[in-house]
Parts: C-alpha cells; structure tokens; sequence
C-alpha cells in the first residue's frame, strides 16, 4: 500500500524535478592580454550593508577554475586580503576600479601587486536566496515508530556578477553574470527524499566556465 | 452517577486527574514539583553565563612610515578592557580583550611612524605626538536576535591627541565593525569570538588607514617630512 503511494509521488517528482536554467550575461571592454607567470585574485563582496560577500561561492569559482586549467595561477582571497591588509579589507577596499590609481600612489601596495603578479583582480558579488516555498512536511513519532509525510519545493535563485579589473590599465575588462533558477522537490512518505535542484552549483560551474572563456584559459 | 475518578478509569476521559490515579495529595505535589523544575530548567536553559577572551592576530600591514615620533599610552581602563553585560534576556556576559586591543594597536602604530614607543605616562614628552586610545562602546549581536546568519560585533574608538607639549589635538573616533558566520559544528561562543576578533582587525585596518588622513596628524607628517 505504502510503496503503490511512494512510487506514484517519486516518479512524479523526478520527471519534473529539479528544473534548473541558467542565464549568462558578458560584457566585455577590453581584449584580455594574460602572459605566462600572471597571476588573478577572487574576491567576494556584497552591496549589501553590514554583509559580507559569498565567500563559498567565489572558493567554488576558484576550484572550478583550477579543475578547468590546471596551469592557471589562482590567489586564494584569503592570502591576497592579508598580503594587501589595510587595504582589501571589508570596509577598506576599492569599490571601483577607479580608485585603484590612489591605491597604486603607495609604493608599497604597487610593488606587492608585482611581487604577486597579479594581472585581473575579479569581484564577485551576489547571492542565493529562496524565493518561494509550497507544501509542508509534518514528521511525528511515537512508540510504534516515527515517519514524515507531506510534500515540499521551493525555488531558488543564485545571481551572481563578475567584475574583472585589469591591473595594468586600472580598467573595466569585462562583466559576467549568471542567474540560475531552480526548483527543489521534497516529497515525504515515512522518510523525506530530497530532490535538489543545484542552484549555487550551476551558477557557479557557469561563472568559472565564462571567466575561462574570457581569459581565453586552455580546457 | 459515577464518580468522575471511575470515569476516567473506565475510558470516558482522556485527561485522567492526578487525583484519581491515588494518594491524591502526593500526586498533586509532585506534579508541581515536576513543572517548576522543568520551568526553571527552561528558564536557565535560555540564559547564558559567558567568559570569552578575544585572541586576534593582524597581518603586518603595508603602510609607508610617517616621518613622525609617537608614543602610545594605554589607561588601565583600555589595556584590561572587558566587556560586562547582564540582563533577563541575555545572561550575563564577561568579553576580555584588553591583551588583543594593546597587540593592534602596537602592530599598526609601530609600522605607521617612523620612531614609536609604549608610555607609562600620558604626560610624558620626549616625543612628537602622544597617542592615548579608549573604547567608548563596545557591542554584539547574535544570530537569533537579528535573524541573518552570522554574529555581528562593534567596538567605538576614541584616540585622543596631543603634541610632546601637552597641547591638546582634535580627536579621532572609529568603529570597527566585525562578522562571523554560525559554524555548523561550532559553538556560539567560537561565532562571537570570532566576530569580535574581526571587528579589531577591521579596526586595526582602519587605524592604519585613518589615523594617518586624519588632519593634526597629516600636518605634522607633512611639517616634519618637509
């Protein structure tokens, strides 16, 4: 009885489930120019007050990147904001790329941008949040045993921009964004079985795929 | 007509008195005692009694020294400075972070100026510029008071200027502002440490930043440089 229920509810939900589409948005101002030994930042902010960027996703960005060309030179964001403290700090850095010609007047930080070779410094922002939710799951238990039933989805959505800085020129090089939807399913007879649509993820493997394609990075 | 022990014996109610199950007056009071015990469990369970010393370490920052030199007096009240708080709501709460406050400030002011010292006095002259730090406030919030995800900390500065002479300098007031993200794993306290330890590293960056565009202090670089 209780298999002919879950049966119908899990086939259903993984014909139509976890639906996700991505949208890729580039923008791009200037022709990339990277050279053996050069070396990029990731960096992880947000315009939003008192939060600070989604550092799991530009640490997905980066391995990503790292799994698609193995040769390419990633500074971990961590050691690129200690190497620079003061200056990359939360509240300290460049919101845009105008106000790096300031920043390199110090001789200290233009020469510790050449010690790193650093040549694109690129800014992430953004975030994945829940947009709306259906459904419910009640779990209950008792001395014969316990179990959950009812149903869930939800929609997700991780929107996310790149800005890539180009050292040399203190200039815009190129925009990319990528938002991706999706839809998660839960259904629940005695045990929940979640269906997950994977949102960050998609986006995430989208953005390091553009990023590549940008910086012309052989796969 | 039964009476209504024997009506609850024989099923006709679902809520069975204690009285009725014997040695009613037993019963009653331990029932009492039960949920009084359980009440207070509840209550000191949302209480807290927290003692946390703040351990920060900041990077060796990249500033160009000042052509100045500089003494720093640190009053009892900064170099022990603890965080007190105790209210119905939150508990009571013991934040140390006098060690990690004086190791900042040391840091960042000992690469700023070209010659620079600690002083056992603020009066003490032998110097260009006399430094004299103080925390005006300082704050913290939870995750479950403000719903996001993280713990949010705030300490407010006040660097109080003055020449060698004694001359009182227009002084100089910040906040650093620090976050922290709820482990999975990991305790509230490792959260609000973690938070508060942010904060004073926010707060030595903008130290390092500030202090030197800062007007009395950038005048008498720019003097002693020409």
């Amino acid at each position: 009885m209780i298999l002919r229920l879950i049966c119908p509810v899990l086939v259903c939900a993984l014909l139509s489930g976890c639906k996700s589409h991505t949208v890729i948005d580039r923008h791009q101002e200037i022709p990339v120019a990277m050279e053996s030994g050069d070396s990029i930042v990731l960096l992880g902010r947000s315009t939003r007050l008192a939060e600070s960027g989604d550092h799991d996703f530009v640490e997905c960005v980066g391995k990503a990147l790292e799994t698609r060309n193995a040769n390419l030179d990633i500074i971990e964001e961590n050691e690129f904001v200690d190497a620079m403290y003061p200056w990359f700090e939360n509240t300290t850095a460049p919101t845009e790329v105008g106000m790096l010609e300031p920043l390199f007047k110090n001789d200290a930080i233009t020469n510790r941008f050449a010690e790193l070779a650093i040549k694109y410094l690129i800014w992430i922002e953004g975030r994945t949040e829940t947009l709306e939710s259906i459904g419910g799951i009640t779990c209950s238990i008792g001395p014969g045993g316990g179990g959950c039933f009812g149903y869930k989805s939800w929609d997700d959505e991780a929107d996310y921009v790149a800005a890539i800085w180009d050292i040399d020129q203190q200039a815009d090089a190129a925009r990319i964004g990528t938002r991706t939807n999706g839809t998660s399913y839960m259904p629940a007879v005695i045990i929940p079985i979640p269906l997950l649509a994977r949102v960050k993820y998609t986006a995430c493997d989208a953005m390091a795929g553009q990023i590549s394609d940008y910086l012309s990075l052989p796969e | 007509m039964d009476h209504p022990c024997q009506q609850a014996r024989d099923g006709l109610s679902f809520k069975i008195p204690f009285r009725c199950t014997g040695q009613p007056m037993m019963r009653s009071r331990l029932a009492v005692f039960l949920l009084a015990v359980v009440f207070a469990m509840v209550l000191t369970g949302c209480q807290k009694n927290v003692t946390l010393k703040v351990q920060t370490e900041i990077p060796e920052p990249l500033v160009t020294k000042l052509p100045l030199s500089v003494g720093v007096y640190y009053p009892d009240a900064f170099r022990r400075y603890e965080y007190a708080e105790t209210t119905e709501e939150r508990g009571t709460w013991r934040i140390e972070s006098g060690d990690s406050q004086v190791r900042v400030f040391n840091r960042i002011l000992s690469d700023l100026f070209s010659e620079f010292r600690e002083l056992n006095s603020p009066q003490a002259g032998a110097v260009e510029l006399i430094v004299v730090p103080e925390i005006a406030k300082m704050q913290f919030s939870m995750p479950k008071e403000t719903g996001f995800d993280y713990f949010e900390a705030w300490v407010e500065y006040v660097v109080k200027l003055q020449t060698g002479d004694g001359e009182e300098l227009p002084s100089w007031r910040f906040t650093g502002y620090g976050q922290a993200r709820t482990g999975r794993f990991a305790g509230f306290e490792t959260g609000l440490a973690d938070s508060l330890s942010d904060a004073l590293r926010n707060a030595g960056a903008q130290l390092a930043t500030g202090l030197p565009a800062h007007p009395p202090v950038k005048q008498r670089a720019q003097r002693t440089g020409l």
